[in-house]
């Protein structure tokens, strides 16, 4: 029987942190041979020498400041087919309007940034009460892939952005054209890891269907299809640890997780419990994007805590690797890996937290990338509460595994 | 701030038919910096400061899309004079 080997494990400290940490951590985390960068609210920290120590890099500082100055929400990928790395960074809002930067670093000069900026007044420029929020990111073949839902100054949302960069201008430093596309009618549009010539993102579109969009990398026009999954609850979450102490109070569901592989692309959200289903769950649906099929929905859930905030990727044979965070019952949230194994998810317990959060949050999103150059292992990060409540003693975790 | 210029698409769900995506422009990208490596006792905002963003960052998400009853626009009276 297959199992999951974790290769590393390791709580960023301090040192890697500066106690810039929140609850709401977005942790994201990306590898490339010794070098590694992760990402969360609010810090960024890099290692040289392949996790043995990590040094923050302030994203407040660490880059000019644009739009009302750094805010959170970043992302980091790493490209091997052009040796980049890729930061993601949202910006505050100034009034009305704010920016997200796209930040690119050389393998051979890690660390090295350069980096464009993009604002919605930047495409239209009578969108001048609007601003980027709750970033995506993913590769092809040849783009950089990127969703966005956008808001007004009065925190209602005004509609969803995919974004289709280039990579070699990203390489390259050169004039950067694009392509892009948004819409009014669905939001949280989330990316498939593992994509090659064709970009698949999935958004909800009521009730039980699933609207799934497709981008050729090689193409400006989209298409899409629906799916019906079976039913699910979109909420009440709710799975108390120890003591009491909620960690979903921010969750809905809204599609965290997405890959690609073969024809098959899959999509992962938390769902509240319902029958059959104790604790909230991980809801999953798998499609062919071939016959338009909706394939297999292989939850993952418990009898005994509650799985949320799923991010997923296939390794470079096309296993689907996962990452995720359970809690509730005898345990406050805790980090999981793991892999689809045939017709069963093999998964492991990273770390858990001694505490869980005091205002109930957690979330709101972690990635499960491929690791490079082994790219049948893959990069994952959590986070987890150690030793108190404070958004202090919150401690991301890095996390690289295979199969063993 | 990158200089970007646009020619409009399609802001329509692209169905069978498919929809065409904006083009964009960017230019080039800002000049290459050196990031900092920092220790605890660079600058940055302070603890209190990211207090005070914990407390911000950890109440009601945002909505995830369009539908959803806080997408019904507030409502709010009209004052009269009630002297």
């Amino acid at each position: 029987m297959a199992s999951v080997r974790l290769i590393q494990n390791i709580g960023l400290g301090d040192t890697a942190t500066s106690q810039r940490t929140s609850t709401v951590n977005e942790p994201t985390a990306a590898a490339s041979g010794d070098n590694i960068f992760v990402t969360g609210n609010w810090f960024a920290s890099k290692s040289t020498g392949g996790g043995a120590n990590f040094a923050l890099v302030d994203p407040f500082t660490a880059l000019p400041s644009a739009a009302g100055g750094f805010c959170c929400d970043q992302i980091v990928l790493y490209d091997r087919s052009r040796d980049i790395w890729i930061w993601l960074l949202q910006y505050l809002q100034t009034g009305g309007s704010n920016v997200f930067r796209v930040a690119i670093s050389r393998g051979n000069s890690f660390g090295s940034w350069y980096w464009w900026d993009f604002s919605p007044k930047g495409l239209n420029p009578a969108w001048t009460d609007m601003w980027f929020d709750y970033p995506d990111a993913a590769l092809s073949a040849n783009h950089l892939y990127l969703t966005f839902n956008a808001f007004n100054s009065a925190d209602r949302w005004q509609r969803a952005f995919v974004f289709k960069l280039p990579l070699d201008p990203l390489k390259n430093a050169t004039n950067l054209g694009y392509q892009w596309w948004s819409t009014t009618a669905h939001g949280s549009l989330r990316l498939t890891q593992g994509a090659t010539s064709t970009m698949f993102f999935a958004s909800h579109n009521g009730g039980t269907k699933l609207r799934v969009y497709s981008w050729p990398d090689g193409s400006n026009t989209l298409g899409s299809f629906d799916v019906n999954v079976s039913g699910y609850s979109a909420g009440p979450y709710s799975a108390p640890g120890p003591g009491g102490a909620e960690w979903l109070s921010r969750t809905d569901s809204r599609i965290t997780g997405g890959w690609f592989t073969g024809t098959r692309a899959g999509f992962m959200w938390t769902a509240g419990a319902g029958s059959g289903r104790p604790f909230p769950y991980v809801k999953v649906a798998v499609v062919d994007t071939v016959t338009r099929s909706l394939i297999e929905q292989p939850d993952i859930w418990s009898q005994s805590a509650a799985f949320a905030y799923p991010a997923a990727c296939p390794n470079a044979q096309g296993v689907v690797g996962v990452s995720l965070a359970m809690g509730g019952g005898t345990r406050h949230p805790a980090h999981v890996v793991g892999f689809r194994d045939g017709n069963v998810w093999r998964l492991v317990i990273t770390r858990s937290s001694t505490h869980g959060p005091p205002g109930g949050a957690w979330g709101d999103y972690l990635t499960c990338k491929r690791h490079q150059p082994q790219s049948a292992e893959w990069v994952a990060s959590g986070a987890t509460l150690q030793g108190g409540t404070d958004r202090r003693n919150v401690e991301p975790q890095y996390v690289r595994f295979g199969i063993g | 701030m990158t200089d970007m210029k646009n020619q409009p698409g399609s802001d329509d769900e692209p169905g069978s038919e498919g929809a065409n995506a904006a083009v964009g422009y960017a230019g080039e990208p800002t000049a290459p910096a050196e990031t900092r490596e920092l220790s605890a006792e660079d600058e940055g905002p302070s603890p209190e400061e990211f207090d005070a963003r914990e407390q911000r960052f950890t109440g009601p998400r945002k909505p995830m899309g369009p539908s959803g009853d806080d997408d019904v626009p507030e409502t709010t009276p009209e004052e009269t004079d009630e002297s």
